[in-house]
């Protein structure tokens, strides 16, 4: 990660990550345990993408499948009891949902950061599904 | 389509789409002609039984599910294991499913359809004789895999299926009213 990935990542922690979290926890009913390996979602030669890719790919995906899920009781107990840690990572080997998981409590989100980005509700969707089959 | 066209489709190759975006390729064999009715890309199971006879290397997953295809609206996405969850909770008696045995798309489509029979069949036993005679009745539980069937005993409903076999694993409405009008 060079120099321009690096403060790309701390303007996007900065400013934007705060807002986001706010609104996973509200979306959850809770804090769940959130481990971001910026590292790896910090792509090299793509840093004036990162506030609208790393909003769209994970965090705004995440969001709204905790929404759609908690969208009653049941559901958001299901969340609360059966999600204990969400972990987002790219390895670099999915640009859709397949690399999504959920097992044992964590669930996964791995994702090219730079690829497929406006395929929000596609990819909302398919974890949705994964959470609401495995809850 | 008639028997007759059926027959000339005898030995080719189909892809059925099924809810959920899954496919299921097989060969069409020679069998009773009017098991089957093909229409664009959906196969009406007449004689459901007869569907092992003219679709061959299909999954058993896939299998039920075409089983199933007759009973309810093949493009209706295939149920969650929440979303059963929910209708599971709603009804009176809730019912206590042991959720590990339907852990794939046909086994939920399958207690999808198990669920709304037995709603139907609370309903109609309650418009029949009343509220009161499930009173008595303090919890349903469906059990599987267990013999297709229902028996009500000491407050509890307990109903058997089979998660993979379709409409063949699970007792219908009828059989499920029958169950519960035993010691009324």
């Amino acid at each position: 990660m060079g120099l321009k990935e690096r403060r790309a990542t701390k303007e996007f922690q900065e400013n934007h990550f705060p807002a986001l979290v706010e609104r996973i926890h509200a979306a959850y009913g809770g804090e769940p345990v959130l481990e971001v390996d910026w590292s790896s979602i910090a792509v090299d030669g793509m840093a004036h993408m990162y506030e609208t890719a790393f909003t769209k790919v994970y965090f705004e995906t995440l969001i709204q499948a905790f929404e759609a899920v908690g969208i009653d009781e049941m559901g958001k107990e299901a969340l609360q009891e059966g999600v204990e840690k969400v972990v987002i990572t790219n390895t670099d080997a999915y640009a859709n949902h397949r690399g999504f998981s959920f097992n044992e409590g964590v669930l996964t989100l791995d994702h090219k950061p730079t690829y497929n980005i406006d395929n929000v509700q596609e990819r909302v969707k398919a974890l949705t599904t994964l959470l609401e089959n495995n809850l | 389509m008639s028997a007759t066209g059926l027959d000339a489709l005898v030995g080719s190759e189909i892809t059925l789409h099924l809810r959920g975006g899954q496919q299921l390729r097989g060969l069409l064999r020679k069998a009773g002609a009017e098991a089957l009715v093909l229409e664009g890309h959906t196969l009406s199971v007449v004689r459901r039984e007869a569907v092992d006879a003219w679709v061959t290397e299909a999954t058993a997953e896939a299998r039920a599910l075409l089983l199933d295809l007759h009973n309810d609206d093949p493009d209706a996405p295939v149920p969650t294991r929440l979303q059963l969850k929910r209708r599971a909770s709603a009804l009176s008696p809730s019912v206590d499913v042991t959720w590990e045995a339907w852990d794939n798309d046909a086994a939920r489509v399958s207690l999808g359809l198990l669920l709304n029979s037995l709603s139907e069949a609370l309903a109609y036993v309650r418009n029949t004789y009343g509220s009161e005679a499930l009173a008595p009745l303090r919890a349903v539980r469906v059990d599987a895999p267990a013999p297709p069937g229902a028996s009500r005993s000491d407050g509890t409903f307990v109903i058997g299926a089979e998660p993979t076999r379709g409409p063949l694993g699970r007792p219908n409405k009828d059989a499920l009213v029958h169950a519960l009008e035993r010691d009324l």
